[in-house]
């Protein structure tokens, strides 16, 4: 896509850290297809990981590096760890709409979209004092309304898409709108790379946990063109995968050398967005 | 935990674990296989040959492990368990025959937690104080089990990185977990097998000078936050002439660093209840 907007302070280009707090939720989706799968602790396990310990090393991470970043959580985790997200929204970090517990929209009906929006802005109200004002798409598709039913409900930009490189302003029936689109790619997902289990399968053909270096070495050659050609980079992160502590080592040399660049503008969603729709 | 330190004042703990699942890696996942000399080999292969390597490497470096091992692997290779009995490692449970806990009863599952105890007491003199859940799943029945056979620490799930006191649904266990991860275990990166498949989607053996690295990030970011590195290895993955090269230069660097405190399982488990 070519871009003829720049960024704020003369940046080169924007950096948009998301974390997609998942926890428990896809594995639990995952194994409906066992009996009792619900309840398979080792595979929960490594969902809770994220929530429970990854989240407070990535906090301290973005800290110090001076980084507001966008947390994407299920509700249903906003409503199991209230003071864990309470802490991330008074780090001045935003938390967006990412489903009540990670369902794919693509396949529910016009009410049950509208049920699990409004239960869970309900929730975001009860712990952070406000409703979420950006959506991330849970596991795969939406259906064609729903980006029509996210302006209804007051939604001022997702981050779901895969068709671009920068932000765009969302056409609806041919008439651009001032709902903003913050692509993301496969190819700047963590989970993609490194998540992992035997039993249910994750990923289903059980392929290899990728070499740490070889994935970060991705993550900046990506870097460096979305740098020259001066777009807007969206990492798509899980605590529950880049919270190790291994990788969070190489996650923060990954920073450090976006930083080194000096004309990097870091922001939220709700940062980019609000550019993108005033001046663009 | 206030005040809470490693043995010796060391950064971080390490315990380099072993799955001794032989052949019953593949039996398990792949009951056909029974009839498969060649894919049993894969496993026969770790218990013949690899253990020996494993061994004589733990014994270079005067380390101490702790062994997972299916009873059924105990009973059929009973010298090789009193061998590495001998050698000064502690022995824990890994199931019969390396089933898939969450598949099965409640009933059948104690059945097997209680017979393989007994197998392993026969060789060992006592029975295990370790449980580590085979290749597979389990659920909160599993832990009810384990506390009631008289279980004191599991080695299964993988929510953290150090030590901690069960939890499930707020009942509290008397059992302590010492959690492992995915990426610190070489079966998942080098398994493989045509027919029967595995992995599924039959992806590529990894490169070693990845796992070999990932395994040293691991290793610097646990050290930096001190916590409990706790790694695995099988035999059968592990011991080829190539892939025991990798443990020793991951042992090199650790014991380099001069900051990790070796230990097993048990040793583990009873400084962490010091602090409990």
């Amino acid at each position: 896509m070519s871009k003829d907007f720049g960024w704020p302070n003369s940046s080169k280009c924007a950096v948009m850290m998301s974390f997609d707090i998942d926890g428990e939720t896809t594995w639990s989706n995952g194994n409906k297809g066992y009996e009792n799968g619900e309840y398979y602790l080792k595979s929960l396990s490594i969902g809770r990981y994220g929530p429970k310990r990854c989240v407070k090393n990535i906090l301290e991470l973005l800290d110090k590096n001076n980084i507001k970043a966008t947390f994407f959580a299920p509700s249903w985790i906003v409503e199991k760890n209230p003071e864990l997200i309470k802490e991330i929204a008074l780090n001045g970090h935003e938390i967006g709409h990412h489903g009540y517990k990670h369902e794919r929209f693509y396949d529910k009906t016009y009410e049950e979209q509208v049920e699990i929006i409004d239960k869970s802005q309900e929730i975001f109200e009860r712990v952070i004092g406000k409703k979420a004002t950006g959506f991330r798409t849970p596991s795969g598709d939406w259906a064609e309304f729903t980006t029509k039913l996210l302006i209804d409900k007051g939604f001022k930009y997702s981050s779901s898409m895969r068709g671009s490189d920068s932000p765009y302003k969302t056409v609806i029936d041919g008439k651009e709108t001032d709902f903003i689109e913050i692509p993301t790619k496969w190819e700047l997902d963590d989970y993609v790379q490194m998540a992992y289990n035997l039993f249910p399968a994750e990923p289903v053909g059980q392929s290899r946990i990728s070499g740490y270096d070889s994935v970060f070495e991705n993550f900046k050659w990506e870097f460096e063109g979305y740098y020259e050609f001066g777009l807007c980079i969206s990492y798509m992160f899980h605590p529950q995968v880049i919270g190790t502590p291994g990788r969070l080592i190489l996650l923060d040399k990954l920073i450090n050398e976006i930083k080194s660049r000096g004309d990097v503008w870091f922001a939220t969603g709700s940062q980019i967005s609000d550019w993108v729709r005033h001046n663009v | 935990m206030k005040n809470f330190k490693w043995k010796n004042n060391k950064k971080c703990a390490v315990a380099i674990t072993v799955n001794l699942n032989g052949e019953y890696f593949w039996l398990s996942m792949f009951p056909d296989s029974k009839n498969k000399p060649k894919t049993l080999s894969l496993g026969t292969f770790g218990i013949n040959v690899g253990l020996e390597r494993v061994l004589n490497v733990f014994d270079e470096y005067d380390i101490k492990s702790t062994f997972f091992i299916p009873a059924v692997v105990a009973e059929k290779y009973e010298n090789k368990v009193i061998d590495i009995f001998k050698r000064g490692h502690e022995i824990a449970n890994h199931g019969y025959a390396h089933e898939n806990l969450a598949l099965l009863t409640k009933q059948e599952q104690k059945d097997i937690l209680i017979k393989s105890n007994n197998v392993i007491k026969n060789l060992t003199g006592s029975f295990p104080i370790g449980f580590r859940a085979p290749e597979g799943e389990m659920t909160k029945e599993t832990f009810d089990l384990l506390e009631e056979v008289g279980f004191l620490y599991d080695s299964s799930l993988m929510d953290d990185n150090r030590p901690y006191c069960m939890n499930i649904d707020d009942k509290l266990y008397d059992i302590v977990q010492l959690p492992i991860q995915w990426q610190m275990y070489d079966l998942p990166y080098f398994a493989f097998n045509y027919s029967p498949a595995f992995p599924a989607g039959q992806g590529r053996i990894a490169p070693y000078t990845d796992v070999l690295n990932n395994w040293i990030h691991e290793y610097e970011g646990y050290k930096n936050k001190g916590l409990a590195y706790i790694l695995q290895i099988d035999p059968q993955t592990m011991g080829t002439p190539g892939r025991i090269l990798i443990l020793k230069k991951l042992i090199d660097y650790i014991i380099k660093s001069n900051d990790a405190w070796i230990c097993t399982c048990e040793e583990m488990y009873s400084h962490y209840k010091n602090y409990v």
